[in-house]
């Protein structure tokens, strides 16, 4: 029998005092699509960007069709012929998607485009991936970029793809586009690792199935040995906490209304465009979406941080000012943001002045700062949401991706308590989150409409969306252009709409 | 003022001549940022760039030797700049600013050490003109292109240069994706800390022999203030040119009209006091800046350190 | 404290400032032996000239009032996620209010003729600082480049009216006429020539200090400066709070200005900012951007200004040696800091 295209045995990564991998073992068969299972966190990416040359290990041994690799940089396994799809894709926006597939191994000193052009439309041809060459990059669909991202690694040779999470960013329709691919691609000689920490799509897609949990390999299996339970079973090591349960409320009187909104960019182009949109009290209404379609311009609008050009945002029935965030604050308006780092956290200040941002309008009333408020609050938040630090003091840029959103999640929803809020824009909110902390958040985000709060939920997750809405609407263009109610979700539909009506 | 003084080709010829200077540093610039480093020692380079030209023509009475000079006193202060950004992740515009006050500090140092005071400033020859075969016998326009010295020819050579070497080969390919996206290019092979080493002393390099440029062409000799914000101008240029070789050369060509025209209406305008002239360059670039920075599009990764292990 | 080194090891980063200390003596040395000056003698000067008598100690104050002044400016920039690199521009901005009000107003009585003077200086400054600020706010124009332009500019304005309209005919080339005496701060050690611009500058010190650390507004400007997306979406006018810091920090360069008018020149002169400007960022990075940092910077910076200043006299040490030290010494620690944030990695 052959030697295993890959064999990774005790694996052991730390970044500061979290374990990232705890003597994780692997193996790839040949031509075979292998799911890598797990909750986020449990290691399977880091497993990975070893492997890919990323990361360093800290301990462990690879081997590449039996022999002993040293893999110290991504050139050395781009060497060893592994080619790995990040889940945020790593393109040059700016550069053509001719120029990103040749980036590095252009095969010579001149970029000689029309020769290079010839080889890479021939790669398509062979693997039957087929993209428009010319074009930024940026300017491509995301399912697009993605077989840009497969095209690069085949165009250096890859024998072993690994795709970290490549469903996340795609529709439906997408989605099954990716997979009759992949097959082709198995069948002329490619190992394709499979990162996803969803069970139907390890069932639908995969030859075999690794679970990994706590850097560790729980369990390495044949896809007819294992059924959805033991997979969940392996997974979370008990049973599967329970799931927010949405029952639907009493709805009350509209609290945010959208009517022909338009957002323009600073280019001017618009990315909100006749935006219409209703949320009531006690409803929780989801924005699916394909990113770049308006969220950002959405979530901006309603938070207040940007103004609409044209059309109207209404508050409980009154039109909005153009007094900004602080003034949406005082009409109860309060926001997730979607990147926690950048727009969510003050890295160097202190976690209690983190649980005081925004809040600071109200707890002082006069011009004097107390750091003791900021101190108690941080306390408080500490304890009720259990978050790990050193402390108040604790310089807030330390604290692990998951206790920054438990941190921005304390101060949102202690705002909400202080100022009676009304409404609450999230925007991906669990992204990045363990199945716990995504857990912990999807109840705060339900208890808050049990209380007759409004939720608008734009998330690119749509097992989010369908798990928690009462309502979803599609974002496409700038626009609001389908409304599903919660008895009539169809995850085909929704995929629909979200490319516009137009199967891919 | 009169169309005979704006309009006239020895002010052309003039301009050309002073935009050599500034089309070298913000070339130099210009592939820096390229690679995503933005060098606020700009400006302390260019003046250690003048400083070492001056001496080593000063002490060898060779001109070659004395441009090698400014070109490598702008290649070691950027070595130093990218060790400290590039190699340890440091803060560019931090360590920008400290080697910033080092060249200025390290400039009148070494003149003072090694030509001490003297009454009269020590010259040193200029280039000489090179007037091109053929080309400079075109009226008015062979006067004002083809007539000049050396480095103004070799300051087109570089703009030419720089963008088929940023546009039409594999490491200009390179060197675009370590400033766009770092982990990108980081990820399929390309080595981003070599590549913005690298980049950052070539473009150190072209800026010390900007510096070099101003004794050589311009004063003759050296003082403390030689580059008089020409460093600074040089990095708005190459915002105002858009970062691209031909808008840099194109800005610069505007700015030292500019320039020059203050100098003409001088000699002319008796009655405003110098000074009000003098500013007006440093106006004009204020004003250039506000309506280049309208839609102006930086390498995404400008400034950043790029750090392989950084978890977000 | 909000403000010390947040992060642990106090003691293992106390040997990246020997060690700097270290090297700016070796250099001092060097540089002291190439002009071929006698070494040890000049060290000894140094100490002498600097704090070794009471006339070195006033004169020592004298350079720590614009320098801390200065270095207040940038700290409180940074803090607010400004580079004012303008410093220089506006010193000379408050000179000018200050010195063309002491001229256009000498019989103003005492007692407000000084408090005027020093508020002219401060709205100078902060006016040089409003174009800067404006562009930045309201067209996101890179403010660095912008205080640069303004420098050269200022020194131009200066140049005109110390040589031009207030030139004094019989003092010399770039200086202007002297101020009236009700404008002129008083000595604070008669003997030793300080004046009293050191209590000013130690109270703005308090006051920068209590503005970012004990106000609603500072609580702003510090969030404003670490994250701005953040900020603008915890409710904080980003824009206005980045603009009013860069103003604020130009009123405290431009109070630099006017102090440097009222208590030591007593007239405006071209030479008025030997680089104040720029050694006031290196403060403000040496002093890892806090209040405390800036005074403890200041001093030290001004120990080396006037050291060799008197080691130019005595060991013939060229005047720009200091800014090589000093660049020097914050390359060191800087050197320090990234090679254990590699070795960390």
């Amino acid at each position: 029998m052959n030697p295993p295209v890959v064999r990774m045995q005790g694996m052991c990564k730390r970044f500061g005092p979290v374990v990232a991998l705890d003597g994780a073992d692997f193996e790839l068969a040949a031509g075979e699509i292998h799911g890598l299972l797990g909750e986020n966190g449990a290691g399977k990416t880091t497993l990975m960007n070893v492997l890919a040359g990323l990361y360093r290990a800290d301990a462990g041994i690879v081997e590449v069709d039996g022999r002993r690799v040293t893999v110290r940089e991504p050139r050395d396994a781009v060497r060893l012929g592994i080619g790995m799809v990040h889940q945020h894709f790593e393109l040059v926006g700016q550069l053509t998607a001719l120029e990103n597939v040749v980036l590095g191994r252009e095969g010579g000193a001149w970029l000689r485009r029309d020769r290079l052009r010839a080889e890479v439309e021939a790669l398509m041809e062979r693997v039957g991936l087929p993209v428009p060459l010319d074009r930024p990059v940026r300017e491509l669909p995301v399912g697009v970029q993605q077989k840009v991202e497969i095209l690069k690694a085949l165009y250096r040779g890859a024998r072993v793809l690994v795709l970290d999470e490549p469903t996340t960013l795609l529709t439906p329709q997408e989605v099954d586009a990716l997979f009759v691919s992949l097959r082709s691609l198995v069948a002329s000689g490619i190992s394709v690792v499979f990162i996803t920490h969803k069970l139907h799509e390890v069932l639908r897609a995969c030859d075999r199935v690794t679970v990994m949990r706590r850097g560790r390999r729980v369990v390495t299996a044949r896809r007819a040995e294992v059924d959805p339970i033991r997979l969940v079973e392996w997974m979370v090591g008990s049973a599967l906490p329970p799931a927010a349960v949405r029952e639907p409320g009493q709805l009350g009187e509209p609290v945010l209304e959208l009517e022909g909104v338009r957002v323009l960019d600073g280019r001017g182009v618009a990315v909100l465009d006749g935006c219409n949109l209703l949320v009531r009290a006690g409803e929780l209404v989801g924005v699916a979406g394909v990113s770049g379609n308006g969220q950002q311009a959405l979530a901006a609008v309603v938070a207040g941080s940007a103004h609409p050009h044209a059309g109207q945002v209404r508050l409980a029935g009154l039109p909005c000012a153009r007094g900004g965030v602080a003034e949406r604050m005082r009409a109860g308006v309060l926001a997730v943001p979607e990147d926690r780092l950048r727009e969510g956290i003050l890295p160097r200040m202190t976690v209690a002045e983190n649980v005081l941002l925004g809040r600071h309008r109200w707890h002082f009333r006069s011009l004097r700062y107390d750091p003791e408020v900021g101190r108690r609050l941080a306390r408080e938040a500490i304890e009720e949401f259990r978050i790990h630090c050193l402390g108040p003091d604790a310089p807030a840029g330390q604290l692990s991706g998951g206790n920054l959103q438990k941190l921005i999640a304390s101060r949102v929803f202690g705002a909400s308590r202080e100022r009676d809020a009304r409404l609450l824009v999230a925007h991906n909110p669990t992204r990045g989150l363990d199945v716990t902390a995504t857990e912990f958040l999807h109840g705060q985000l339900v208890e808050f409409c049990r209380r007759g709060g409004a939720v608008l939920l734009i998330s690119e997750d749509l097992d989010e969306l369908l798990k928690l809405s009462d309502r979803i609407v599609v974002l496409y263009r700038g626009r609001v252009v389908a409304e599903f109610s919660r008895d009539g979700f169809d995850r085909y539909a929704i995929g629909r709409a979200m490319t516009g009506g137009v199967d891919a | 003022m009169s169309w005979e003084l704006v309009l006239d080709p020895s002010l052309f010829r003039l301009t050309v001549a002073m935009s050599a200077p500034l089309v070298l540093a913000s070339c130099g610039e210009l592939v820096m940022e390229r690679a995503g480093i933005l060098n606020v020692a700009i400006e302390g380079m260019v003046t250690l760039g003048a400083a070492a030209a001056f001496l080593a023509g000063f002490a060898s009475g060779r001109t070659e030797l004395a441009l090698l000079a400014g070109a490598a006193a702008g290649a070691v202060v950027a070595a130093v700049l990218a060790t400290y950004a590039v190699t340890w992740g440091r803060d560019q515009v931090t360590v920008g600013l400290t080697l910033y006050v080092l060249c200025l500090g390290l400039s009148s140092l070494l003149y003072r050490v090694l030509v001490g005071v003297r009454l009269t400033p020590p010259r040193v020859e200029g280039l000489p003109e090179v007037a091109l075969p053929l080309l400079s016998g075109i009226p008015v326009l062979g006067e004002i292109l083809f007539r000049q010295h050396g480095l103004v020819y070799g300051a087109w050579a570089v703009v030419v240069v720089t963008h088929v070497f940023l546009f039409r080969t594999a490491w200009g390919l390179r060197l675009r994706s370590a400033g766009e996206n770092p982990t990108a290019a980081d990820a399929v092979g390309i080595d981003v800390f070599g590549l913005r080493f690298a980049a950052t002393v070539a473009g150190g390099a072209l800026i010390g022999l900007a510096g070099a440029a101003l004794p050589l062409t311009v004063t003759g000799t050296f003082t403390e203030g030689i580059a008089g914000g020409r460093g600074w101008i040089a990095l708005m240029l190459v915002i105002f040119g858009r970062w691209v070789p031909q808008g840099v050369l194109a800005g610069a060509l505007l700015f030292a009209y500019v320039e020059a025209l203050q100098f003409k209406v001088a000699l002319v305008a008796k009655a405003i006091p110098p000074q009000f002239l003098q500013m007006l360059p440093y106006a004009f670039a204020v004003a250039a800046l506000v309506g280049a920075t309208r839609g102006a599009v930086a390498p995404q990764a400008l400034g950043r350190p790029y750090d392989r292990e950084a978890r977000a | 404290m909000t403000t010390g080194a947040a992060h642990g090891g106090r003691w293992q980063s106390v040997w990246p400032y020997a060690g700097a200390a270290a090297l700016a003596a070796g250099l001092l040395a060097a540089l002291v032996a190439a002009v071929g000056g006698d070494v040890l003698g000049a060290l000894g000067a140094l100490v002498r000239a600097s704090f070794g008598t009471l006339g070195g100690v006033g004169q020592t104050l004298n350079k720590v009032v614009p320098l801390l002044l200065g270095s207040l400016a940038v700290v409180l920039g940074m803090r607010g996620g400004v580079f004012n690199i303008g410093v220089d521009g506006q010193i000379y901005a408050g000179a000018v209010t200050a010195t063309g009000l002491a001229l256009a107003a000498p019989g103003l009585p005492g007692a407000v003729a000084l408090p005027v003077a020093l508020v002219a200086g401060l709205a100078g400054g902060a006016a040089w600082a409003a174009l800067p600020a404006l562009l930045r706010a309201r067209y996101a124009v890179s403010e660095i480049f912008v205080t640069v332009m303004l420098n050269f500019i200022a020194l131009f304005g200066v140049e005109y009216l110390s040589t031009g309209p207030w030139n004094d005919p019989m003092a010399g080339e770039a200086i202007t006429r002297p101020i009236a005496r009700a404008y002129q701060l008083p000595l604070l050690l008669p003997q030793g020539g300080a004046h009293a611009g050191i209590l000013l500058a130690v109270l703005a010190a308090v006051v920068v200090w209590a503005l970012l650390y004990r106000t609603v507004l500072g609580y702003e400007i510090r969030a404003t400066g670490d994250n701005p997306s953040a900020a603008r979406l915890g409710g904080i006018p980003v824009e206005g709070t980045t603009a009013l810091v860069l103003v604020l920090s130009g009123a405290l360069a431009g109070l630099a200005g006017a102090v440097e008018v009222t208590g030591f020149h007593h007239r405006l002169i071209l030479g008025l900012s030997p680089g104040y400007g720029v050694m006031s960022i290196l403060i403000a990075v040496l002093g890892r951007r806090t209040v405390p940092g800036a005074v403890v910077g200041s001093v030290l910076f001004a120990v080396l200004v006037v050291g060799s200043d008197s080691l130019q006299r005595s060991a013939g040490l060229p005047a720009s040696a200091v800014f090589v030290l000093q660049a020097a010494i914050l390359l060191f620690l800087l050197a320090a800091e990234g090679i254990r944030a590699r070795r960390r990695a």
